[in-house]
């Protein structure tokens, strides 16, 4: 019972959390056509597929741990703890399937990165988007 | 001459070219150090040590039985082809570092690739990063399940992923052989080969599931077994059964798996299960049976679990039936002599101290009912990446 507690009381203070996080958008290229829905956005950073769905190569680029905008995306986008995307890396590092995005540190270095080139998809916290790229969607 | 001052022209191509493509070799390594004392066991204690199932611990504390330090190198030559090798030192090994990996990538389309050279075997949910201590919450994954000796192969791969709506599906189909794969001094040939492994994991909303098919052919020669195929033949044992159940020569082995991976966290359960089918061998169980459940409970960088496995060995009573006149007891007792049953208890303890690093530490005891064996060891280490 004491253990069912704790456990609801993890998920509250997850909950109230949340809330706290800002809401960031997922931003692409102009260019880029495709229809990119969660599940889609969330193979292309997780590295299960190095393609848009509608074409083209695509490079995730992310954040570096422990920055608001990374914990919000890793948490509703990527439905995964900063832990668990730690541990989920290692297993694709080590089996050679794969490697993380590389991180940025600002938003207007992801503005200014994603609006020159077709292939990268990234995200910005929400309001920081700018001119020259795409908003695809906001979690 | 001409020809020279090509191959020349040739070199410094390459050279000039390949010179920043080498500058991209990345580094990645783990490490985990790992302690172990046998606390608790009675007096057949040392059959325990020799069938692994403590990992070689005695009531001496020691400090090499599970350690492992590994190093991975991960070179893009652009257009989608990748080289990755990794070196692992295992402290069982005496840390002599060896290729366990070696191989390179080449991506076919966005979502198949296809990997040429020295591959794992694909025999367990968590076999590609086997040695990765700080991806699981075990210090080692129990040895009742995950007891191959046969890590890795020489060969090639098809991975596939194909996403089927909120479901990830990722199938792997291997074709490969591997030669000299004990460390048994004693066996001179220890071959796994004409291997063919297929395997398809599915992830849904966090939870994966995976099964696995693997078949091979197993030559084993050593001492041992000449030494049984002597005695059965100095016994008058006719040749062609001696060839057929005690020789170990191009033996088939069937092995399937399936494992759940289900995460409701903060809690998580891993379900996993396979058997193996051997061709009809005298001097090693035929049928076997191995299977895991573990439950693991978080409180942020903190875990606890509680692992249940079992292993089953079986001998093959269908050799009986061709066994020689006159020695359908004798045969009957070998058979009888290779059934095992095993089960073990490990209670386990994992906090994340650091970002990259997790101390851990396990109590296991484990239960062997055909000899009526038993021992209790406590094992602590610390997992990192770097």
């Amino acid at each position: 019972m004491r253990l069912l507690r704790h456990g609801f009381m993890a998920l509250l203070a997850l909950l109230l959390a949340s809330t706290a996080l800002a809401e960031v958008s997922v931003i692409v290229h102009p260019s880029n056509a495709s229809v990119l829905d969660k599940d889609a956005i969330s193979r292309i950073f997780l590295g299960k597929t190095r393609g848009f769905p509608g074409g083209g190569d695509a490079i995730p680029v992310t954040f570096k741990d422990g920055s608001a905008s990374s914990k919000e995306f890793t948490k509703s986008v990527l439905s995964k703890s900063p832990k668990q995307l730690k541990a989920y890396w290692a297993k694709m590092i080590f089996t050679g399937k794969g490697t993380p995005p590389k991180q940025l540190e600002q938003d207007s270095e992801m503005v200014d990165l994603v609006s020159k080139n077709p292939s990268f998809i990234g995200y910005v916290t929400s309001g920081n988007e700018g001119a020259g790229v795409k908003v695809v969607a906001k979690f | 001459m001409k020809i020279m001052n090509g191959f020349r022209a040739l070199c410094i191509a390459l050279l000039t070219l390949s010179l920043p493509a080498l500058a991209e070799v990345e580094f990645q390594g783990f490490a985990s150090f790992v302690g172990g004392v046998v606390v608790d066991s009675d007096d057949a204690y040392d059959g325990l040590s020799s069938d692994n199932r403590i990992g070689g611990y005695t009531d001496t504390l020691e400090y090499d039985k599970n350690s492992v330090y590994g190093l991975q190198a991960v070179s893009r030559l652009g257009d989608g082809l990748t080289a990755t090798g990794q070196i692992i030192a295992r402290g069982s090994e005496n840390y002599k570092p060896e290729f366990e990996w070696m191989y390179m990538t080449y991506n076919l389309t966005p979502t198949l690739s296809a990997k040429f050279g020295r591959i794992r075997t694909p025999f367990y949910m968590l076999s590609e990063y086997l040695e990765v201590g700080y991806t699981y919450h075990w210090i080692r994954p129990p040895q009742e399940l995950y007891a191959a000796q046969i890590t890795n192969m020489d060969g090639a791969s098809l991975l596939y992923n194909v996403p089927m709506g909120a479901v990830d599906g990722q199938f792997v189909v291997s074709l490969a052989n591997r030669n000299d794969y004990s460390e048994d001094p004693t066996l001179t040939t220890s071959e796994f080969k004409s291997i063919v492994a297929v395997t398809g994991q599915f992830e849904f909303n966090g939870h994966s599931t995976k099964l696995i098919y693997v078949q091979g052919d197993l030559t084993l020669e050593g001492t041992a077994i000449s030494g049984a195929e002597t005695t059965y033949t100095g016994l008058g044992v006719d040749a062609a059964f001696v060839a057929e159940h005690v020789s170990i020569q191009d033996k088939q082995l069937i092995f399937t798996g399936i494992g759940f991976d289900l995460n409701f966290y903060p809690l998580k359960v891993i379900l996993e299960y396979s058997k193996l089918d051997f061709d009809e061998i005298l001097l090693i169980a035929s049928k076997e049976t191995r299977s895991l459940a573990s439950v693991v409970y978080s409180f942020g960088d903190t875990n606890v679990s509680y692992s249940l496995s079992g292993n089953k060995k079986e001998g093959d009573s269908a050799i009986e039936n061709n066994a020689p006149a006159g020695f359908e007891a004798a045969i009957a007792g070998a058979i009888s002599d290779v059934d095992r049953e095993v089960t073990t208890h490990t209670l386990g303890l994992r906090h994340d101290f650091h970002d990259s690093a997790a101390v851990k530490v396990e109590l296991i005891s484990t239960e062997e009912t055909k000899l009526d064996t038993n021992a209790t060891l406590i094992r602590f280490g610390v997992d990192m990446l770097f």
